[in-house]
């Protein structure tokens, strides 16, 4: 039972959601940290750790969370049902619509799409400043210095193994 | 062309999904070379339209690629066969971390390091919206748009689903408005 249930919810994740990586776990974080798959920190954790393990973001997600709310069973089914819309979808579009895509309306759908995904990404910001923010009840003010020094070497594309090392010290020596 | 056999697109796809690290635009270029440049299996035009299609559908954007690679060498079978292969690796690891490695992550200093370092994972999204937000397009309709969906994603619990449909729809409103003002109707299609 509870297989089908995040078999329906991750086959909505896969067909709606949009926006690439970042866009597609925002929409994790916002049902499954509601529907308890995941915690937030648990959810925090496994985008520092995804930046580090092979391949796409979303199916490192979707595969923890699947695995933490159903063992081994769960993470096979949340992350088939995160892709099988996209079968459904390329399919579609390669059997009918290939030579419509691209156009004016497709693009301006698609305007409007990553207006709302952006929305959901700063919306997802606030639960996660919580999670860095605040340790064991007290606000660290002190991690507005590591936060814009990570926020800056992502900007300027710097090894984000060297932006996880520097944050992850900093945990252990001054929080 | 010599037919590619399913075995070689699973051992292709499959080293694609294991050296992309951390996804993300990277991974496109890494997929781009090694499809193109390495294997020549099809032609950096084709490779463009399927990125752009890819990523302009919805799903995980390397999937989305490697159906449509997938079915341009092997019909729908290699698509469904190089999509599988290509997220492979990131399943396994993860499965890897899950199972082996929870003992490690619930150590006290794992712990403590983890606490600086969602600080920084913070700091990556913040940097990965401020890229989306600088290639967006910012009429008035979206902005208002924008601030609407970003106070009930704050405030509710509304499943991000009903928002998705609104904004695919104000989008082609905007549409269809362009196309009234210029009077040039479906020609526009061509463009």
């Amino acid at each position: 039972m509870i297989l089908i249930k995040l078999m329906l919810d991750f086959l909505a994740i896969g067909f709606i959601s949009y926006g690439g990586g970042i866009g597609m776990i925002s929409y994790i974080q916002k049902v499954g940290v509601q529907k308890g798959w995941i915690t937030l920190d648990q959810f925090s954790d496994m985008i520092a750790l995804s930046q580090v393990t092979p391949g796409p973001i979303a199916i490192n997600i979707a595969t923890y969370s699947g695995y933490n709310v159903a063992g081994i069973p769960g993470a096979i089914v949340s992350t088939l049902a995160l892709v099988i819309p996209s079968f459904i979808l390329v399919f579609l579009v390669i059997k009918f619509f290939s030579k419509h895509m691209n156009t004016k309306w497709m693009e301006s759908i698609l305007d409007g799409l990553r207006v709302v995904v952006l929305a959901l990404i700063l919306s997802s910001l606030i639960p996660l400043f919580e999670a860095g923010f605040i340790v064991q009840g007290d606000i660290k003010w002190l991690s507005v210095l590591p936060l814009a020094y990570a926020t800056w070497a992502s900007l300027k594309k710097r090894n984000i193994l060297t932006v996880l090392a520097v944050t992850g010290l900093w945990g252990i020596f001054m929080m | 062309m010599e037919e590619v056999s399913l075995w070689e697109l699973i051992t292709t796809f499959f080293t694609i999904g294991s050296i992309t690290i951390g996804g993300g635009p990277g991974g496109l270029s890494i997929t781009q070379s090694y499809i193109v440049d390495k294997k020549k299996w099809i032609t950096q035009d084709e490779m463009l339209d399927f990125i752009t299609m890819g990523q302009s559908l919805p799903g995980v954007i390397t999937v989305n690629i490697s159906l449509f690679v997938g079915h341009k060498l092997r019909g729908y079978k290699g698509g469904i066969v190089a999509s599988i292969a290509v997220i492979l690796p990131a399943f396994l690891s993860i499965i890897g971390i899950a199972v082996f490695l929870r003992p490690v992550l619930e150590m006290p200093i794992v712990q403590s390091a983890f606490s600086g370092v969602r600080v920084g994972v913070l700091g990556i999204i913040i940097s990965a919206a401020y890229r989306m937000a600088e290639v967006m397009k910012w009429k008035k309709i979206y902005i208002i748009l924008g601030l609407i969906a970003l106070i009930i994603f704050i405030l509710t619990d509304l499943n991000p689903v009903s928002l998705f449909v609104i904004g695919a729809l104000v989008g082609f409103l905007q549409y269809k408005k362009e196309v009234d003002v210029r009077g040039i109707g479906k020609q526009d299609d061509t463009n």
